[in-house]
């Protein structure tokens, strides 16, 4: 009878806490706008699933979560916590990304730059709420609406907030569509969405090989911090343009990719656990991470419409939007919005350009982010 | 913990602003400006660069299957089906 009563004490029922019950509803709530939204599901639902994992209250004896040295998910969470995994996205990223759009049309590749003034806006705001500048940098990094460099560089610069970074940067990822079009809508004209681009030209498939080797010189010998991303990048996209391995370029976009992200949101979400989770400050990393898309989205929109004083084939501000590097969603959003005003514009090949640009000009800021503030 | 504009100030987040934000557009300016000038070299090199795309394409035609070599796998699976049925 002893036995049974010891170990009623030790179920989960019994240690359960308020908070952990509140984040195992906020868990659950990932998974259901994962399934009824369709938010960002890939990411979403490992990511609330592991959630309400990590927050299932055991004995600190059983060695069960992340934190805990010798536990299975300890393991998994070594890829996050070491900054394994993000590179590896980054290739799967880059075996599936077809550059020829931004190829077509090189001037919107500055817009993918103009929405980069979100991370270091952010940095001031984090800054003045009194982080530390280590600190600032890896909660600016979530303005660059890219979830594998905000873990890349949280891990790197401030190891203690990575829980809280990740989610932010994932959560305000899946919400892209929720979050981008009323700021769109509000820096733009009637007349500016209505704007029609020209049709993108042709891209050889030597230009297409060439780039990632240039982009990846240019980006390596301007900011080293970015090796590591840029580089698995340009590698992916390689294996995908030179034709000679597309063995290895599909098991990178679809096999690896998966096996990665499927890891990568588990145990991210199951390091969100209550008593590391539920604090002030991270409650202050998700304030400034939604202040951080949004100076995002109005920087590369507004960056638009500054481009259309000197341009002459005018660009349609709505696809400064998706210099965030959230690929292809923010895109996407750029489509929909456009098609709103105009249902025969078909605004999503171009806004692809400032949206890779985008992908490139997060990591460099991430490289320039590291190299200022390592120790 | 410190906080407001000394912060800011002593964090150096102005300076760090302005100097990442114009690294980010230079790196991207000039890739930009390789981007536009891409096609120019590549017309420019053309003559001693070898014709491109079909190379590295699929092949324009299939040899079409050796009898010999379709023989030897209907073989292999029939060999394989009648291992397995006599397995189980």
């Amino acid at each position: 009878m002893e036995i049974l009563f010891e170990f009623l004490h030790t179920t989960g029922f019994a240690m359960m806490t308020w908070e952990n019950a509140l984040m195992i509803i906020v868990g659950i709530f990932f998974v259901s706008l994962a399934i009824i939204k369709d938010y960002e599901p890939l990411l979403l639902l490992p990511i609330g699933f592991g959630a309400v994992v990590g927050n299932i209250p055991s004995m600190d004896s059983m060695a069960l979560n992340v934190y805990q040295e010798g536990s299975v998910l300890s393991y998994l969470y070594y890829g996050v916590s070491k900054g394994i995994y993000p590179p590896l996205i980054f290739l799967g990223i880059g075996a599936m990304t077809d550059f020829s759009a931004m190829l077509s049309n090189p001037k919107l590749v500055l817009l993918g730059a103009a929405a980069q003034v979100g991370i270091f806006l952010t940095l001031i705001g984090a800054l003045y709420l009194g982080f530390t500048p280590s600190e600032s940098g890896a909660i600016g990094i979530i303005g660059g609406a890219d979830g594998p460099t905000a873990i890349f560089l949280s891990s790197k610069l401030a190891p203690h907030l990575l829980g809280s970074i990740a989610i932010a940067a994932y959560s305000y990822m899946a919400l892209v569509p929720v979050i981008q079009p009323p700021i769109m809508k509000l820096l733009t004209t009637k007349k500016e969405r209505l704007i029609r681009m020209k049709e993108p030209r042709h891209v050889s498939q030597r230009e297409k090989i060439i780039f990632p080797i240039a982009v990846f010189l240019i980006s390596a010998l301007i900011a080293p911090g970015s090796i590591v991303l840029i580089g698995m990048l340009c590698l992916g996209n390689l294996l995908k343009e030179s034709c000679v391995t597309e063995r290895l370029a599909n098991t990178a976009r679809n096999a690896m990719i998966d096996t990665v992200t499927i890891i990568l949101g588990f145990s991210v979400g199951a390091s969100a656990q209550a008593q590391t989770f539920l604090t002030a400050q991270s409650l202050l990393v998700f304030g400034l991470g939604a202040l951080s898309f949004g100076i995002a989205t109005a920087g590369g929109v507004l960056f638009a419409k500054f481009m259309n004083c000197f341009v002459k084939e005018k660009i349609n501000p709505l696809i400064g939007a998706a210099g965030v590097s959230a690929v292809p969603d923010s895109a996407r959003v750029v489509q929909q919005v456009g098609q709103k005003e105009d249902p025969h514009n078909f605004l999503l090949m171009h806004a692809m350009a400032p949206n890779v640009a985008g992908v490139i000009g997060s990591a460099i800021a991430a490289g320039i982010l590291w190299s200022v503030f390592v120790k | 913990m410190n906080s407001g504009i000394q912060n800011i100030v002593n964090g150096q987040g102005i300076t760090i602003t302005i100097s990442g934000m114009l690294i980010v557009f230079a790196a991207l300016a000039i890739t930009s400006f390789f981007i536009y000038l891409l096609p120019f070299f590549l017309r420019m090199f053309a003559p001693i660069l070898p014709a491109e795309e079909a190379s590295h394409h699929m092949p324009a035609f299939s040899a079409p299957p050796d009898e010999e070599v379709l023989a030897a796998i209907g073989f292999a699976l029939h060999s394989e089906a009648n291992s397995g049925a006599a397995g189980k």
